[in-house]
Parts: structure tokens; sequence; C-alpha cells
């Protein structure tokens, strides 16, 4: 009955046919309705399908937040332009009362539903035995961009944590399917960087060591994760071993010499020094002619680190801009994905941490060597541990402008002494200041979300 | 009693005619003349349907019609018959040639209810027999004015049709007001009996017989899942049995003003916008725009001067005569001398048609040119109309109609200017030409400081010349459109007939359009995409011109087989009964792409690179070269079984019942949900046929009433959705968006509606009327809802909101006066009110409600089309506006948008007319007649634009009203517009454009049209022997009576500027 010739819908033919057999065939043939009526659209139901929603490079690679990276204190803003802003923007630069910042949260949230379409549609794959590697490459990478968003979402609207010390702070929604009468909750801090590096450590292990477009992540980006988050929540020996395992996958630095400095943008996307390739979503704030870098942080480059002109370029306005972004951007649209100079420091550092200066040195002076002009740089030596850890924390600054880092550096390092700092902006006559430990490190949820979910509101 | 209207006079005598025609038909009928005693012929109606028991009666004997219309009566030459039957005017017929067989068609009583019959799309129901709300327009009211499609003829002369022209582009069609939020909102329009797919401005109105509205559930449901919003039944023209051939032509030429441009009121001439551009550049706003050497904004002329003066290369009695120069310029008129016009738009149209009394025919040619205001548009249209009836065997009735149109033209035309790079409209002082005419460089993209010096020689040209563009620019479009139409009935029996159609659509269309490489798009690009290599510049986009290209294809078929029984028994009962089922599907297509570096002359192209991403000249970025190519597929299928009964009882009581389950193909419904029946009944009674019944002053009177619920397709899934896009040029993979957020509970919405009408008429017809009043309760309504944005999604569609709808429609006729002086009347009144009574997902920030009401919002309690403001505490002392938050004033302009509550905001009323109608009066004497349409709509409200500071400083969005802003302490007894202040707050600009002060009331009273026409009795043009003659002029677009605002503006028109009147000219003729 099914296989009636109304189902290749002949209508010409038809035409013959008898009213009743008409009739008849209205009510059997099922296959007629079963047709797709858009071909573009699909349920996710192949491997194909699911990939497909991850390769979806303007969501997962583009969609971050910059407001890590306008809230730091790498660059200020002229009084002028800071006028031109709207309130959210003047409110944001300033750590003030109320951004809304709706599209931010969610925008990350939107690549939370997509990896989560995915990790549903792949629950009702059967993975074919010879599919099994693509399967758990799927997989993996759900994890992965699930969880890179769940960090960027901590790292902005949840209290610093400690895994030493946890306190009581709340920590943000983990919303883990796509149904969306489950009601949003704030987990606990512990559970919510649980969830990131559970998500991330199972990624590590289901991801493939090669991809072929750094869009996608590879098992080399799923340790380099674990070792941002693991930095960031003070958990310096996993931080240090996850910055190995990526380098022990993936070590390739860029020797500086062979740019050209001249270049508007001298950093390609894609280039050989990148794990995973990630931005925020642009915000003219951070353009070139805009965030003017601060004339401390510019004048600590030596005049042979290559990075003074790789990095800067004058703006027209007798100060610099940044240009040494490493997706080849030259709008406000800024890197913040993974890269191996990142995991040198990383390690770098959790060796400091742990005593251990020689190791601590050597990452150091494997980076920086290739930073300087050739023949001129001469490697980091350190009396202690301690200074080692200095010398770290400050070529960690310098060497990764612009993409976010500094604003979780800032705040992980708020409670030590030795480190903190109260950052300031002067605008016209006022003068705004965030002292370490301040409320303010924590952005205010969206309006909307509390109105809809109810949950609760950070602190001021 | 006429005399000489009668197609039965003119009796073809002894010739045999031969009409070939289009595809096959080839027909003949011969008639001798000799004298005979008995005269025989049959009696029809226009429709070719014999009229049995029709009285014949001459001086001596009297006969009736048998079953077929034949009858036979003795006669002799010279005689005169009288033929007459109810609903009919009576026919008097001379008999020359006793032999003749005499065809003679009765003309249906005008004006009498019982005579006209409506026609659903799946049935023709006599109008006495109808239980539902329909209403129909027929041709002489279609053809009162002119335009070149058939939508807007129906505006103004349809009860609760609202026309809504406040978002610009196509109007938006209301029947009865709202029936979903979401979903498809606009009527069904069927034509000739199946859905219309394609495009309706390739139906040309000249081929319509008549439009029918279906406004109930009972009347609309058979039309079941879509046929919430109300469906349009559009008959186009037939040929009539029995009818001598007939050649007519028409033409037309209208003439339409362009639109002014100096009615908007959003535009700041140039002595003020320079004095804004002045105080901004003392501020030092344009300091980081004029430093920027990274992505070079566009730069106004007079803040280039400024810069130049404060750089000292320009002396301040220089850069003072150069800004003074600039003031005296205004580019609304530029642009209404070379970028407008009067649009010319021609009509012609030629038809032909007769039948014998098996066949008949109707051929209708139409030409188009239609011009446009916008210089460099035009649309030139042909079309053809054909349609063969015929009863090839006595129980079988053939159909074939086929309707073509070709539509070529081309839309050149720059409707909006704008400088882009974030600005949204160009300083007031542009000019788009020198006093010489020559054309002149507008800024575009870049500072024109930078495109001026960015090659250095080695790039074109890259300046905006407006009039050069409107010269190269070469976009054209084509289409073909085919209506095909191919029904059989064959009577079963006397009761029982049953019927096949076919419909055919097909139509493709594609646009063409050629930027050669002198246009400004094109060099912009190739020098966008240009690379210093050394030297030389080597080019990513080849030199040469662009060629975008698209094409789409239409096909649509639909077969529908249905059994029809219609008896009466013992005079006493009636049943009509129909069932039947339908399978229809529409295959949409359509690809798109652009080929590089195109020669039109040669037609040689260029390969081109669409994965590098390249370096963009002058720092300006990095980007790939886009490719635009695209494609997309889409196939609607549907089947639906459906049955429809009425039974009347002694002509007195009528019931009428239909049922109708719909399925389709929608994505991502699973296979339960695809199934929706939906149902209607109605009961009618006709009072005046009662016996008790005497009353002589109102010779008709009738009741009626019905409930049933009709539908709406649903446009979103259910089911977790992704769509597969176009390869991302960074990673050149294929990917996919997810399209929705899942939602299993989604239903189909369901519009429920009772309706209850009285329908009188007085004796003669002198008035004829009808009074309905509706109910509707829309149910499930999808509604964009706000979610926590967590879910990863702003709103999701849920079925959110239920809606109640009630209103009130009357239509009079009424002949004030019927001699040879006629004076008659019709009015129109529709009250339509609309109310939100559930909306389960009240979002807590209640600022989404203020706006312009143009787009639904619905809140609970309210119309979908509330207007709501934000209160207006007007000025203070210092200029700026003061509001409300929490109920106490507040100048917090952020917590005022922000967290409005309901006592800071202000409800106004609702932005479509809830009273609305019109009233023709129409006056003739010996053949002159003049009609004019009034129409009027009450109770209303509207938004007018309003000053934005934060859009003038950084969009040139300008507005009028800067001119009496407050200035001085005192101002703010005079006016509502805030001072001008820097840093501007959008917050304090949002409040105020969105409050209390900017909205105003719509109600007006418009001319909507004026026709003049002459019909003279009898006309000869030397052997031609013409049977009718018209001449008429029509002028539309006439402009308000009334208004309500002080300001001269038209609420109909929203934020736009309203058309400009039109003149038309023309005549039809007969031979």
């Amino acid at each position: 009955m099914k296989q009636l010739p109304l189902c290749s819908f002949a209508p010409l033919r038809l035409c013959g046919s008898t009213f009743l057999l008409l009739l008849f065939l209205l009510s059997s043939c099922q296959k007629f309705l079963d047709v797709k009526s858009d071909k573009q659209l699909a349920v996710p139901s192949t491997l194909a399908d699911a990939q497909a929603v991850l390769d979806n490079y303007g969501l997962f690679n583009t969609n971050y937040s910059a407001l890590a990276a306008t809230a730091d204190d790498d660059y200020y803003l002229s009084a002028t332009y800071f006028n031109t802003l709207n309130e959210e923007g003047r409110s944001n630069h300033t750590w003030g009362a109320e951004p809304e910042n709706l599209s931010h949260w969610r925008n990350l949230y939107s690549m939370v539903f997509s990896a989560n379409l995915v990790l549903e549609a792949l629950r009702k794959i059967e993975a074919p035995v010879a599919g099994r590697a693509e399967w758990e490459n799927i997989k993996g990478q759900a994890l992965f961009h699930r969880a890179m968003a769940f960090y960027s979402v901590a790292s902005l609207w949840a209290a610093p944590y400690r895994a030493a010390s946890p306190g009581t702070s709340p920590g943000i929604p983990l919303r883990l399917s796509t149904d969306a009468n489950v009601r949003s909750v704030r987990a606990s801090l512990p559970a919510t960087y649980g969830q990131i590096t559970a998500d991330l450590e199972e990624a590590a292990a289901l991801l493939p060591a090669a991809v072929p477009v750094l869009s996608r992540p590879s098992k080399a980006a799923a340790y380099a994760a674990l070792a941002r988050v693991y930095l960031a929540i003070e958990a310096y020996p996993e931080a240090g071993r996850s910055a190995d395992s990526s380098l022990r996958l993936y070590s390739t630095l860029i020797d500086y010499n062979t740019l050209n400095a001249a270049a508007a943008a001298p950093f390609t996307r894609f280039n050989k020094e990148v794990i995973f390739q990630s931005q925020y979503l642009g915000n003219g704030i951070l353009s070139l002619g805009n965030a003017l870098i601060d004339s401390t942080l510019y004048r600590s480059y030596a005049a042979n680190d290559l990075r003074r002109t790789l990095f800067f370029a004058a703006n027209g306005t007798g100060t610099v801009g940044f240009k040494g972004d490493y997706s080849g951007s030259t709008s406000a649209s800024r890197f913040n994905g993974l890269a191996v100079d990142e995991m040198y420091l990383v390690r770098a550092e959790a060796a400091a941490r742990a005593g251990l200066t020689t190791p601590a040195l050597a990452d150091l002076n494997t980076l920086l060597v290739k930073r300087w002009k050739t023949g001129t740089f001469v490697p980091y030596s350190a009396a202690s541990a301690d200074d080692a850890l200095q010398k770290v924390l400050t070529e960690r600054r310098k060497e990764l402008l612009f993409r976010g880092t500094r604003w979780t550096d800032l705040r992980r390092l708020g409670s030590d002494t030795r480190f903190a700092v109260t950052l300031v902006r002067r605008l016209d006559n006022t003068v705004y200041e965030l002292p370490p430990g301040s409320n303010r490190y924590v952005f205010l949820l969206p309006q909307t979300v509390i109105d809809l979910s109810g949950m609760a509101q950070n602190p001021r | 009693m006429t005399l000489g209207v009668l197609s039965a006079l003119v009796v073809p005598r002894q010739n045999a005619s031969i009409m070939k025609y289009f595809l096959l038909l080839l027909l003949f009928f011969t008639v001798s003349a000799t004298a005979q005693q008995p005269v025989r012929g049959t009696v029809k109606d226009p429709s070719g349907e014999p009229v049995p028991g029709a009285t014949i009666s001459n001086t001596t004997t009297t006969t009736a019609t048998d079953n077929r219309g034949a009858f036979t009566i003795l006669a002799l030459p010279g005689d005169t018959l009288r033929i007459s039957h109810t609903g009919y005017e009576p026919a008097l017929i001379v008999i020359r040639h006793p032999s003749t067989v005499l065809s003679i068609t009765l003309s249906p009583t005008e004006q009498t209810l019982a005579a006209v019959t409506v026609s659903t799309g799946y049935q023709s129901l006599p109008r006495d027999r109808a239980t539902g709300s329909f209403e129909k327009v027929d041709s002489s009211l279609l053809n009162r004015v002119v335009s070149p499609d058939i939508l807007s003829r129906l505006d103004g002369v349809t009860s609760s049709l609202y026309f809504s022209k406040v978002r610009g582009g196509v109007p938006e069609l209301a029947i009865r007001g709202l029936s979903t939020l979401q979903s498809v909102a606009t009527p069904l329009i069927v034509v000739d009996n199946f859905p219309y797919e394609g495009d309706l401005a390739d139906l040309n109105p000249a081929d319509v017989e008549s439009v029918t509205v279906l406004k109930d559930a009972a009347a609309a449901s058979i039309w079941g899942a879509r046929a919430g919003n109300g469906v349009i039944v559009i008959t186009t023209k037939k040929g009539s049995y029995s009818q001598p051939s007939r050649l007519s032509f028409n033409t037309a030429l209208t003439v339409q003003k362009a639109p002014d441009l100096f009615y908007d009121p959003s535009f700041l001439g140039s002595p003020g916008f320079i004095e804004v551009e002045r105080f901004l550049f003392a501020k030092g706003f344009y300091n980081a725009q004029l430093s920027n050497t990274f992505s070079r904004p566009v730069i106004s002329p007079v803040v280039e001067i400024l810069a130049k003066q404060r750089a000292g290369t320009l002396s301040a009695a220089a850069a003072e005569a150069a800004i003074a120069a600039l003031e005296g310029y205004d580019l609304r008129r530029d642009q209404q001398r070379y970028l407008l016009q009067n649009a010319v738009k021609e009509q012609y149209g030629l038809s032909f048609s007769g039948g014998a009394a098996a066949v008949n025919y109707l051929l209708n040619l139409g030409y188009d040119r239609i011009g446009s205001t916008l210089v460099g548009n035009r649309q030139d249209r042909r079309t053809l109309h054909t349609v063969i009836n015929a009863r090839p065997a006595p129980r079988l009735e053939v159909s074939l109609a086929i309707g073509y149109t070709e539509n070529s033209g081309a839309s050149n035309g720059i409707a909006d200017l704008t400088p882009s790079g974030g600005k949204s409209a160009y300083y007031p002082y542009a000019r788009l030409a020198d006093s010489a005419g020559t054309p002149l460089p507008l800024e575009k993209f870049y500072r024109a400081a930078f495109l001026d010096t960015a090659g250095a020689g080695a790039l074109l040209d890259w300046r905006y010349r407006p009039l050069d563009e409107l010269r190269l620019s070469g976009k054209r479009n084509a289409s073909r459109h085919l209506l095909a139409r191919l029904s059989a009935t064959y009577k079963l029996s006397k009761a029982l007939s049953a019927e096949l159609k076919y419909g055919v659509e097909r139509s493709n269309g594609e646009t063409r359009h050629y930027t050669p490489v002198e246009s400004f798009f094109a060099r912009h690009t190739i020098n966008l995409y240009s690379q210093k290599a050394g030297t030389a510049v080597k080019r990513n986009v080849p030199y040469g011109g662009f060629l975008d290209g698209s094409v789409s294809t239409l096909a649509s078929y639909a077969l529908r087989g249905q059994l029809s029984y219609n008896r009466s028994w013992r005079g006493a009962h009636n049943l009509a009964a129909i069932f039947g089922g339908e399978v229809r599907e529409a295959v949409n297509r359509s690809q798109s792409g652009r080929t590089y570096g195109y020669d039109d002359n040669m037609t040689t192209f260029a390969n081109v690179d669409y994965l590098t991403s390249f370096p963009l000249w002058g720092n300006l970025g990095t980007n790939s070269v886009p490719s635009n190519t695209a494609f997309s597929d889409v196939i609607n299928r549907f089947v639906s079984l459906y049955a429809n009964g009425s039974y009347t009882f002694r002509g007195r009581y009528t019931a009428s019942a239909s049922a109708r389950r719909d399925a389709s193909n929608i994505f991502g419904v699973t296979t339960n949900n695809r199934w929706v029946p939906l149902w209607s009944a109605g009961l009618a009674w006709n009072l005046a046929a009662e016996p008790f019944y005497s009353s002589s002053w109102l010779p008709v009177l009738k009741l009626r009433t019905t409930w049933g619920y009709s539908g709406n397709v649903s446009p979103v899934s259910a089911l977790p959705t992704i769509r597969y896009s176009t390869p991302n040029t960074v990673t050149n993979l294929v990917y996919a968006r997810a399209e929705n957020q899942p939602n299993p509970s989604l239903r189909w919405e369901k519009v429920g509606m009772f309706n209850a009408g009285l329908d009188f008429a007085l004796p003669a017809n002198r008035l004829v009327g009808s009074i309905e009043w509706w109910q509707k309760s829309a149910v499930d309504l999808l509604g964009p809802a706000p979610v926590d944005p967590t879910v990863g999604a702003l709103t999701m569609t849920l079925n959110s909101a239920h809606l109640r709808g009630s209103g009130v429609d009357v239509k009079l006729n009424a002949k004030l006066v019927d001699r040879a002086f006629a004076w008659s009347a019709g009015l129109l009144f529709s009250r339509v009110t609309n109310k939100v009574t559930r909306y389960l997902l009240e979002s807590a920030s209640l600022a989404r409600l203020v706006g312009d009401g143009y787009f639904i919002t619905p809140a609970t309690g309210y119309d979908p089309y509330a207007l709501v403001s934000y209160r207006w505490g007007g000025l203070d002392s210092a200029g700026a506006p003061k509001g409300f938050n929490d109920g106490r004033p507040s100048q917090d302009y952020s917590a005022i948008v922000n967290r409005s509550t309901w006592d800071d905001l202000k409800v106004h009323g609702t932005t479509r007319p809830p009273l609305f109608g019109s009233l023709l009066n129409t006056v003739s004497y010996k053949g002159v007649s003049l009609s004019a349409n009034i129409v009027y709509k009450f109770n209303y409200y509207f938004r007018r634009t309003s000053l934005n500071y934060a859009s003038l400083y950084n969009s040139w969005i300008g507005h009028k009203e800067w001119e009496s802003r407050w200035q001085a302490p005192g101002d703010e007894a005079r006016t509502n517009v805030p001072a001008m202040i820097y840093p501007a707050v959008p917050n304090r600009d949002l409040f105020y454009n969105q409050s209390e002060a900017t909205v105003e009331r719509g109600d007006l009273i418009r001319l909507q049209d004026v026709n003049l026409s002459w019909s003279p009795q009898r006309l000869r043009l030397g052997k031609a022997v013409v049977k009718s003659l018209q001449l008429f002029a029509v002028a539309s677009n006439c402009g308000i009576i009334w208004r309500a605002n002080r300001r001269g503006l038209d609420p109909d028109f929203g934020t736009g500027t309203p058309p400009g009147l039109n003149l038309s000219f023309g005549f039809k003729t007969t031979f």
C-alpha cells in the first residue's frame, strides 16, 4: 500500500485515476507527506549532521565575550572616545553598576545549547564500529565547546574560585540538556568547575591528535583548555601537568624574526603557534585606534624585543594600539583561543610555584628567545623560585595581550599581596578604581536573566 | 422590463460561424431561416445554466421551460414573447423568423439577494441558501479604479477588510482583524478554485470577474487549516453559452505624481545640521574619527573643513565661506529632481468571447507598461487569459482555462541614499549634481580624503556618484507565469454529479544584475581587494564587471475529486452537499550567484579565489571574496478531505455543516500531529418566506448564524531543527545552525468564530443591507515568548496566547434617487476589536510593549497592536525630559527604559483603526456617472517620528523638530523637544522618542478615489457597430479631507511618505 504511485506524485498520470482511487490514496499514502519540506532543514540524526552543527564557526569560534578584555588594565580610552560610547559600554569600562550585557550571556549559552543538541543526538546515533572514532571525536568536540562556554561564563559572572578555599558564592547555571523547561539554577562553584574540568578531561580522551582545521578542537586543545582552567582556579600542579600534556602533543613556536613588522596584521589566522582558533565578538573599544596601550606596559618591551613592533602600531594620536592579534584580525574581534606560547607560560608558572626554578626558567627562555631579535636575547636567570614566578607573570602579561587572560589573572592574583593591584581609570576629572578582591570583579547577571529565571544576583 | 439588452435579439441569421480557437476547439452552429409556426428556444442564465420553469407568453398562449430550459410556443412573425422568472429581469423578444431557435439569456435581477451566487472555490452556492458570511465584489466595483494589481482594488469597497500600509512595501491585509500573532497573517488567496502560489502581480485585474471574501468560519472552513485569516476567492472571467461573438477593447493611461520628499519631518535642513556639527566638533566628538587610520570612517564635508581650519591649512574666512556655500543646499531638491519622476502607466486590453449551445470561449490579451516614480524602474507585463467551456456530451461539461503572464522590467532606481559605515542618511547639504548637471561624488563607505589618495594612482577611481550609477546599473528582471485549470463535471444522475479538477501553476523568474566595471560597486570591490605587490598592484578581484544572477522556479500541482449532490423533493426539501478530497504540491526552487570579471560585450569572465582571506587595501581588514552563491529548495504538500452540506426546508430554514481534515508535510511535526480536523455549522431562517410574514415594506428579511473553526499552519517545528548553510569562508566547511529550541508540546493554532447576520431589503431594492455581528476566539496562538536567555535564546515560539475579537459589519446600498437622474449610495461600516485574553509568558520587562505599535506585542488585556508609551512629565528647567519610575517622577532614564511598571506607562489604544469603512456615492444622468469613495478610519493612534540626538550625532538622522528644541529656560513651556546635550544619552532619547509626547490620534477621512465616466447610449463609428463605449477618468490617492493630527501627517503610511496623486484616463468599448 505504501508503494502506490502517488508517492512519487505524478499528477498527470493521476488524471485518469478514478475518484474513489483518489480518496483511497489520500488516506493511505503516508510517504507523500514524509518528504522534507525544506531541503536545508534536518533534525540532527546523523554524525554528519552533528559535525555540521559543530562546524558553525560563527557560533563556536567567534562568539566569545569581549567583556574580560574590555575590563582589564592593558589599555585605556580617551575621554572623548569614552563619551561616544553608549551607557552599557561606559558602565562596563568603568566596572559600573548596571550593565545588562544580555547578548554576551545569550551568545555563550547558545554555544551550550548547540553543544547539548549534538550530545543528545549522539545518544540516539548508534556508533558504527567503523565510525567509532568519528563518534568519539564529535562527542569530544561538543564537550570541549560546552566546557569553554561554561568557563567563559564562570570567569565573568561567578566569583574567583580556589579549590583550596571554595567559599559559598554561587557558580553558574550548568545547562546539560536542550530542554527549555528545565529551570536554570546556579550550581555551586565547585560543581561549576568540576563540570568544566570533567568535560575537558573526557574531551581530551576522545579528541584526535590531528584536526583538519584549527577551528576544530584537538587533543592538544583539550589539554591546553585544562591548563587554562586549572590555572584560573589555582590548581597549579594540574595546570602544569595539562600544559605539559598539550606541549608534548604540539609545541611549535613562531620565530618572530620571520615576521613582517610593517604589516597591518603581522600574524595570520591559523598560524602555526595556534592550537585552537577562537575570537571574541568585536567591540569597537578594543580596536587599534581606540584602545590606547598603557604607556608603562609599552615601555616594558625592550628595544630588541620584537613584540614592540609586531604587537603595536602608532594610531595617529601619539599613542600606540594593538595589532598583534593571533587570528590575523585588524578589527576589534580578537583572538582568545589557545596557543603554544600560553602553554609554555602555564608550565613555567606551575614549575615556579612548585619551587622548580630551573624548569620554569627553561620554559620562559624557550619562549622568549623566539620573541627577541636573533642573537640579542640574554636568557633570564632567577635568584629564587619566587623571583622566577615574578618574571614568568610579567612575561605572561606582555605575551598574552588582549586575549582575555589578563582578567582571570587579575581575579586570581588579587588575593596574593605580591601581585595584587588596584585598577584605575581616569576619564575627564573622574577617577574609577577597582581594588583587588572587589565584588565588581564579578559582573552582574543580566537583569532579564534574573527576571525570567529567578536566579540570585551577584552582590554589589 | 427592459428591451434591447438581450443578446437573443441579435439572432444569428444565415451564417455558419467557425471559430478556430487556441488549442483544439472548433465549433459551429448553423441556423437556417424559413418561416414556420412553432417557435423553439432555450432560456439560460448568464453562466449558461438552463433556467427551468420560466414563463413564456405571447398574446394568446403561455408555456414554461422544461428542466433543460427548453420551450416550444406557437407564434407568428412579429409577435412579442415575454419571458419571465422570479429573480430575473423579464425579457421581451420580437419574433422575426419563427424557424430560428431562440437562445435567451436572462439577467438576474439587480441587487436581489436571492439572485447572487457566491463562490467558495469548492462550489458556487446561491446566497439565499448560504448561512455564512460572504462578501462579493463584482467587476463593476473592481473596475471603478485603475491599478495594475487586483488586491488594491478591494481597498475601501470591502467591509471588514483592512489594508495596513504602515510598514511600507506590500500592504498587509486583515479580514476581521487579527487571528494569529506570529504565523502568516494574510488571508488565503484562491484563484479559480485553487490556492494561488505565485505573485499576485501576475494577475491582470482585467481578467477578474469577481472577488468573494469569505469572512466567517462557515464560509472559510472549507479551506481548513489555511483559512484562519479568512479567504479571498478570485474568479476569473469566462465565456457564456449561446452568446454571439464579442470583441472589446479597453485602455487606460495613468499618471502618478512623484512622492513629496519634503513631507518627511525626519530631516534636518543644512543650517541646523551644520550647527550641530560645529557643536560636536567643538566637543571633540570627531577627533577619534579624524585620526582614525584603520577603518577610515566617513567624514562629512563640514567636519573636514573645520578640521582643516583647526589644523591651520585653511583660513577661518575660507572655511566660513565654504560652509556658508554648503548651507544653501538641500539634498531633497536634488533627489526630487534627479531620482524621482511622475510615473506613467499604460494599460491595454483586448477581449474576444462568444459561445454556442455547447461551447463557449473567452480570450483576453493584456499589455501593461508600468512606469515607476523612481527614475530607472519600470515593468512591462503581457498577459493572456483564455477559457474554453464545452459540453461534449449531455451529461459532461469540460473546461480549460489558461492564464499566461510575461513580465520584464528594470529596477535601477535609487530609493535610499546611504553612506553606509554606520551612517543611515546623508548630510542635508549633499549634492547629486553641480549647477551644470554634472554628477557629483558623495561620501560612501570610507572617508573621501582617504579614497582620493589611497591608491596613489594605482587604483581605480574610488568615488561614488549616484547619478552615474543610475546610468550604469543594469538590473533587469523577467518572469513567466502559467496558470492552467482543467475540470470535468459529469452528471451521474439528476441529483448527483462528479467533478475532477486539476490545476497547474508554473512560474520562473530571473534577475540579472550587471554591474559594469565603471560603476562604483565594481570599482570599490576591485580596489578593496587589491594588494600592493612591489610597485605593481595585484587584483584579487579581477578587473571587470560583476554579473549577479538569480533564478527561481515554482511548480505547483493540485488535483481534486468531488461528488456533488443537489436534490429538491416534494417542493419542500432541498439537500445540497459536496464531498471530496484533494492533493496539492508546490515546489519552490531558487539559486543565485555572482560572476566576477564579466564583460557583457564578450561574455567573458574570470575565476576568483573564494577561499583565501585577503588583506584589504589600506589596512581596512581582511576578507575573502564573497561568492554570493545560494540555493533553496522547498516542497509543500497537502492532503485534504472535506465535506460540506446544507438542507433547506420550504425555502425557510437552512441548516449547514462542514468538516475538513488537512495534513501537510510541514517539518518537525510528528505524524500524529500532521492531521488537523476542523468543522463548522450554521443555521439560516428566511423570515420573509414564512406564511405569517406579510410585511410589504420589507420584502426581504433573513437571519443567519454560524459557528466553526478554521486554522493556521504552524511555521515552527516541534523538534530541534538545524538548517544547513553555505560553506563558511574561513573554514570552507559546510555547517548547520540550530534553528529552534525543541518544543514537544507545540499545537496547531485554532480560530473559532461565531457569526450572526441579518439581511434585508426594501421594495424595489431601494435599500438593501446586511448587518453582521461576529465574535472570534483564537486559541493556542504561537507567539515569541521571552524565555530565560540561559536556554540559548532570547525568545521561543510557544502556544502562548489567546486572542478574542469581535466586531460588526454593516453594509447598506441605497437608491436615493432612481430616475433619469440617479443617485445611489453604498455605506460600509466595520468595527473590529481584538484583545489578547491570555498571554502565558508575560515578561517582567514592560519596556518591550513600548514602541510604535506596528508590530505585535502581546499583553493580556490589550490589543495586539496596542500603542504603549512612557508617561511624559514634560521638560525640566534645563530642557531634560521628565518621566516616571515606580509611579514617581524620575529622570533616571536607564531605570525608566529598563524597569518600567504599569504606573509608568500609558496605553493609548491601537494603531489599527477599530472603526473604519467607506461611503460610496454615485450620481448618474444619461450615461454620465460620477462616483466618489470616501474612506474613514476612527479611534486609533500612531507614533510620529521625533528627534534622537544619538542618531543625529552618530548616524546623521536628523529631524525637523530640532529647530523647536529646548534652548533656554522657559522653553519648556512651549516645547517637548529635549535640549541638545553632549554626550548624547541614548536612553534619554529613547524615552523621549517613545513617550506620550510623540503620539498622535490617527483618525481621518480620506477621499479614496473619484470616478467620472460617460457611456453614450447609441454610437456608430463608420460601419463598425459599437455595442458599448465607456470613457472614464479616475483620480486616486486624492488625499485627506480631515485628519485629527495637526502636523499634516498621513498615519496610514507610518513613517513613510504617502504616494502622489494618481490620475487615469481611458475607455472601454465593445463591438
